[in-house]
């Protein structure tokens, strides 16, 4: 059982950040605006890759023999049934324990209890490890939307479109799992307790110093055990049953109809399930490198500032609006160069940590041991029943059979070079266009740009490619309202009329040197080529973990 | 002959290495034994058992009922925990399971109302907490409501509650057992050995699945090897009481085991298949080949010397031996491939064995300078009290009396009771046959067939058809009970108050959907039958294309076993005429060649005797046709023709009555050895060899009988006497 497995969890847990992009136009008076741009930002080491004591490439590859082994023992596709027999009687103990939980605190305790006694838990009960062993990450989200509360009041709109976002969720608990443990976990993450008071999020680093050092070692003790764990239930006399999931324990207790083989409550769990929940944790604690090793302080107070710049644009139209004559409500809108400039002039925000060399270099390491897990996973399941395959990680496996193919080649290019002195350049191509993209992620990551900064674009067009209809005769009289503006004017018929050219301010360059996007593609032509770099990975299956955190800054 | 012996050396090289060639090449060998695998081409019923499989799911399928004991109404709540956990873990624990049901996985709709809450719920028939261990209902209503629902197999005759367990296997094909791979069902018999078993002990399992009936054919097979054993013990105890020595029995049992690797050798090397026929190869083999060695160990025992008893018996027994492999490849007239099979291979078997006797064996011996032959007069039971009333001719009238037998026999071919049925394989004692027993007197049936529907019909329509031919009374006191997707979604309706639409799509979601509609929708229903035998079948058909004109039709493994075994007359009267005429042209031509053409009638007459004598009791006393059974004849016929032919040589230019005199204690003595060694068949596995060993005894002895009492009694009729 995972934050996955509740569809609310998402929007509960990671929704500040998600929704730190809102704009506003105002804070309420009764919070006052801390700008944190210049508060020191987090400085958490990050520990090394033979700290973590993960498997190593190789024992990786070797545990995927499992596959072989399990797919000669059990049946395929609809003929794999789970029942309720093959619960252990320990796991039954569990599950019936959380779904009567009624509060957030009943709920802490029992997966606290269940997390000290972990190593007692034996054999014959391996389906309660494997669920005690992804829901102990749970642990560090007691009361997290409590804490996050005073950092994410910095700036109105966000909390405002939290707050509509938790109470929507809030009420879709109550109307779809009435009288649920759902409800005990909703409050678990919302509700504060004694222990947290004192320990709320003020600035960004206090999140990202939460992340790293509570959030993360708590999903490498996740993966750890995971990887350690059997994956059948090994009775006294040897025998060995499969591990089986009872969605009993995401539905609650009044789910399903009590049959011993109800459908859709039971799942047998294998390898396939285990190597894609490893890939997942891997890419959870991939975001967390990436965030712990830049500075994020300020970023609120950008967003701020920004949603600002938009309000301004809408208090100006609405002072306008009162007076007569013809259409003279106009939103100056903001351009893409006023952002970037906006975004510049906070120096220390997205600037890399005193250990962000450390954590990026860290990152790849998780991205590469997703990517390994994830392609072991891939092709051991591929020629199975495709409804299955779409069940056992609908974050990658929900495409084509063709398509996952070449998205999971793709993310093996990007993210499988790994170790001293390999080099991580690859060529990805555009599924569409067949374009060519060299692409050096290992490199980008290992040596990361000091200031992501130098990521944002750097030339911006104006009116060029609307005025170069100039030329033609319908277009002849289309002039500028003044210059710099992206309003223009053409005259018909001696009546004029004005437009708005909506390619006016957009990026067309980029910084191509190597704090900018020239470790990460190589190959480019000119600053014009980053945008080209982009529009192909777009086009190319699996470089999501890429494209996702790029666009941001590309754009 | 005579170069082999000069060059005995040599000849024993090659053989030796042909022998251990072919012995490489024994477990090459492909065992079949399902109907599809069976029957072969040009058998549109057999040809359609792969498609039906695939069409509708059915795999091959392992099927067995759990029953409480005696007195008991059920398994208690704790006991069928224990079971259902044993089938949770089963059902898994083997890959090549394509799907299981059981009485646990039963469901029905049903609209309850919790806590003023209206709600469809789909509950398990058997509603077993095994937390707390109870079970809601009383077993009887639980079984009542089983027997209630349009499901045949969870039917029960009583209220007791008893546990269904389907285990189907993806269908796969090895290159060892065809569409069979017995290593499956082993692995679960295995399970249910060692872990449902001893859950509960005093419990009945019947087994009743079309797998399973597979699985025992195998078994019997590997038993067959106890028969060809205690044949060959036979034969050694045999020949060293009428031979007098147990050199005799082992040199012959040597040869015996030689043409075995062979005909066995050979058939691996060129992939003919080893099927329920071929188990009785090697006896059949045995019996055919005594008739050579004996009349050249009774020259022996006369004073004759080894050498020359051979030199004299060779041409003799090609001829015999020649008439034994022309009633062999006389079976290769008929239109199942595993009787022509079996023809083809028993003919060469034949052929093998008068090689090895007259020329591997001599080659063998002639490496003993000292050997002096393997027969001793002193201990050999002579029969000599038999000489007179051997030679003494059957009083004429009696004689005359016994032709009656040929009218007889022909009009006994058109009584001829064919009408036997697969699991009749087995004796009623045996598990699989048990199994059966107990499902007749359980649910009422004992096997079904598919009524599949070969276009696309509303339900309505298939419905209507159906009735139509339940109308006719022989197909309703046949048909015990029908499974269709009408009724099962009728019946969804009716439980859970559900509207069309609902119970089509909760009927198309559930695993049953795939066992009644194919990918084009086009339905099946399966008719549970009261009896499976042939002519029962052959007339559920006829009514079955009458109703359906074109739109569907029966099939399945008893479809194609009716078809099958309705060319055993055919085959019996096919091969029995080709082998009258070959084996009449030998006798014919030598009967020329030695100028006693006179004899003719006496010796076709006396020859064909005992064949027909068989013929006329299995006609009058109503005694089921099988497969098995309709080779006898031709075998019969192969096989007694060689006394008349030994008399012809041995009477040389004399009168023929010399011949008789002088080889008729070898016949008697053959003919008790062969009747003796065809009762080793009494000890096979299957039912069927069983009476196809006493009905080759006795016509055996007929044959015996025939050949020298009528044979004598024949020609007194030129006689004035």
């Amino acid at each position: 059982m995972t934050i996955k497995k509740s569809r609310h969890l998402p929007a509960l847990t990671f929704a500040a950040l998600m929704l730190i992009n809102f704009s506003s136009y105002a804070a309420p008076k009764k919070f006052v605006f801390k700008d944190n741009s210049n508060v020191p930002a987090q400085n958490i080491p990050a520990p090394s890759e033979a700290e973590l004591g993960f498997l190593s490439d190789k024992e990786i590859i070797a545990l995927a023999e499992n596959f072989k082994a399990e797919s000669k023992r059990r049946p395929a596709g609809t003929a794999l049934v789970a029942t309720e027999d093959m619960l252990s009687k320990e796991y039954i103990e569990f599950r019936n324990k959380i779904i009567k939980a009624n509060t957030g605190a009943e709920f802490y305790d029992i997966i606290r209890s269940y997390d000290a006694k972990y190593d007692q838990i034996p054999s014959s009960a391996n389906d309660l490890k494997f669920s005690v062993a992804r829901m102990a990450a749970w642990l560090p989200m007691k009361g997290i939307i409590w804490r996050m509360t005073p950092m994410v009041h910095q700036v109105a709109t966000t909390q405002q479109a939290l707050l509509a976002t938790l109470k929507n969720v809030a009420e879709q608990v109550k109307i779809n799992e009435t009288g649920s443990h759902v409800e005990a976990q909703m409050l678990y993450l919302s509700m504060p307790t004694e222990d947290l008071v004192g320990r709320q999020f003020h600035y960004e680093s206090d999140f990202i110093a939460f992340l790293a050092s509570e959030v993360y070692p708590a999903l490498k003790k996740s993966s750890q055990r995971i990887e350690a764990l059997k994956m059948t239930n090994v009775q006294k006399n040897g025998e060995e049953t499969p591990v089986v999931f009872d969605a009993k324990i995401r539905f609650g207790e009044k789910a399903f109809n009590g049959n011993y083989d109800d459908y859709d409550r039971f799942k047998v769990m294998g390898e396939a399930e285990r190597f894609s929940a490893l890939s997942r944790i891997q890419r959870r604690m991939y975001n967390i490198a990436t965030l712990a090793a830049y500075n994020w302080n300020g970023h609120l107070a950008l967003k701020r500032e920004i949603g600002r710049m938009y309000g301004v644009g809408v208090a100006e139209s609405a002072l306008f609006d009162a007076l007569p004559g013809e259409d003279n409500v106009y939103l100056k809108g903001v351009s893409r160069a006023q952002r970037t400039a906006t975004i510049k002039k906070y120096k220390n925000l997205y600037t890399l940590t005193a250990n962000g060399k450390s954590w990026m270099t860290l990152a790849y390491y998780h991205l590469h041991r997703s990517g390994l897990f994830l392609e072991e996973t891939w092709k051991n399941i591929k020629n199975n029943d495709g409804h299955y395959i779409a069940q056992i990680d609908p974050e990658v496996f929900l495409a084509r059979k063709e398509q996952v193919e070449a998205g999971v080649m793709n993310i093996k290019k990007l993210t499988g070079p790994y170790g001293a002195g390999v080099s991580g350049k690859t060529r990805i191509n555009g599924a569409l266009s067949g374009d060519e993209l060299v692409v050096d992620l290992k490199g980008f990551y290992e040596n990361p740009p000091r200031d992501l900064k130098n990521l944002l674009p750097t030339v911006f067009a104006g009116n060029e490619d609307i005025t170069a209809l100039k030329k033609t005769p319908q277009y002849a009289s289309m002039r500028e309202i003044k210059p710099g503006s992206d309003v223009l004017e053409l005259t018909f018929k001696g009546k004029k009329t004005s437009f708005r050219n909506y390619l006016f301010g957009r990026a067309t360059g980029w910084n191509t040197s190597a704090e900018g996007y020239g470790r990460l593609f190589p190959n480019l032509k000119n600053s014009a080529d980053v945008g080209n770099a982009m529009r192909i990975l777009n086009e190319a299956r699996g470089t999501r973990i890429l494209t996702n955190g790029l666009t941001l800054f590309v754009r | 002959m005579l170069l082999c012996w000069k060059h005995s050396r040599l000849t024993l090289i090659i053989f030796s290495c042909m022998s251990l060639f072919l012995l490489g090449n024994i477990s090459k060998m492909k065992i079949v034994f399902s109907a599809e695998d069976l029957a072969g081409q040009g058998f549109a019923s057999a040809d359609e058992l792969k498609i039906l499989k695939e069409k509708y799911q059915d795999g091959i399928t392992s099927l067995f009922i759990l029953t409480p004991p005696e007195g008991q109404d059920s398994f208690t709540s704790d006991e069928m925990c224990r079971i259902r956990k044993w089938y949770s873990f089963a059902r898994i624990s083997m890959a090549e399971i394509q799907s299981t049901v059981s009485t646990f996985d039963f469901k029905l709709p049903k609209r309850i109302t919790e806590e003023g809450v209206n709600k469809l719920r789909i509950k398990n028939i058997v509603d077993l907490n095994c937390e707390t261990g109870v079970l809601n209902g009383r077993p009887a209503d639980i079984q009542k409501t089983l027997n209630d629902s349009p499901f045949a197999m969870v039917k029960e005759k009583s209220n007791q509650l008893t546990l269904l367990f389907q285990f189907t296997f993806k269908n796969s094909t090895t290159s060892k057992f065809g569409s069979f791979d017995p290593k499956l069902f082993d692995q679960l018999r295995l399970s249910i050995e060692k872990d449902l078993k001893p859950i509960v002990p005093r419990a009945r399992l019947s087994w009743i699945g079309p797998g399973d009936y597979q699985w025992y054919i195998l078994e019997g097979f590997k038993f067959s090897k106890y028969i060809n054993l205690g044949m060959l013990l036979l034969m050694l105890l045999g020949l060293r009481v009428f031979l007098g020595t147990w050199k005799s029995g082992l040199l012959f049992t040597s040869s015996l085991i030689l043409a075995g690797i062979w005909v066995f050798g050979l058939k691996g090397y060129t992939g003919s298949s080893f099927d329920v026929l071929s188990t009785g190869l090697v006896l059949i083999l045995g019996i055919s080949s005594l008739e050579d060695f004996t009349f050249t160990s009774y020259e022996q025992l006369n004073g004759v010397h080894w050498k020359k008893s051979m030199l004299r018996l060779v041409i003799p027994s090609f001829y015999t031996s020649l008439t034994t492999i022309l009633g062999f490849l006389s079976l290769c007239t008929s239109d199942v491939v595993a009787i022509r099979r079996m023809g083809l291979w028993a003919a060469w078997g034949a052929f093998i064995e008068w090689m090895i006797i007259f020329f591997f064996l001599p080659s063998v011996l002639q490496q003993f300078k000292n050997f002096k032959g393997w027969t001793n007069p002193s201990r050999a039971a002579r029969l000599k009290f038999l000489s007179s009333k051997a030679f003494t001719p059957f009083p004429k009238i009696f004689s005359k009396i016994s032709l009656i037998v040929y009218p007889l026999a022909v009009g006994a071919f058109f009584l001829l009771d064919y009408n036997e049925a697969p699991h009749r394989l087995f004796p009623e004692q045996q598990e699989y046959s048990k199994g059966l027993q107990y499902l007749e007197k359980t649910k009422g049936w004992i096997g079904s067939v598919s009524l599949v529907f070969d276009e696309k019909m509303d339900d309505l329509k298939m419905e209507t058809i159906l009735t139509d031919i339940l109308r006719e009374p022989f197909a309703s006191s046949l048909i015990n009970h029908s499974e269709n997707p009408w009724k099962i979604k009728r019946w969804l309706q009716n439980q859970g108050d559900l509207d069309e639409l609902e119970s089509q799509t909760f009927f198309s979601i559930s695993r049953f959907h795939g066992q009644f509609n194919d990918d084009e929708d086009k339905a099946r229903a399966i008719l549970y039958l009261r009896d499976t035998s042939v002519v029962p079948v052959e007339t559920l058909k006829k009514i079955v294309d009458m109703k359906c004109q074109g739109r569907c039709h029966i099939g399945g493994e008893f479809v194609a076993y009716s078809d099958f075994a309705g060319l055993v007359p055919k085959t019996l009267i096919d091969s029995l005429v080709v082998s009258l005429f070959l084996v009449s042209l030998i006798i014919v031509f030598l009967a020329i060649a030695q100028n006693k053409a006179a004899h003719l009638p006496a010796l076709l007459l006396s020859s064909f005797w005992g064949a027909f004598f068989v013929i006329m009791l299995l006609g009058y006393f109503h005694i089921t046709l099988d497969f098995w059974k309709s080779i006898f004849a031709s075998i019969l016929v192969g096989l007694t023709g060689d006394n008349a032919i030994q008399y012809l040589f041995a009477s040389e230019n004399s009168e023929i009555k010399k011949g008789i005199e002088s080889r008729g204690i070898a016949s008697i003595v053959t003919g008790l050895l062969m009747a003796c060694t065809s009762l080793v068949y009494l000890g096979s596995y299957f039912s069927s060899p069983k009476m196809f060993g006493v009905i080759l005894c006795v016509g055996l002895l007929a044959s015996l009988f025939g050949d020298l009492w009528l044979f004598q009694g024949f020609l007194s009729f030129n006689s004035k006497k």
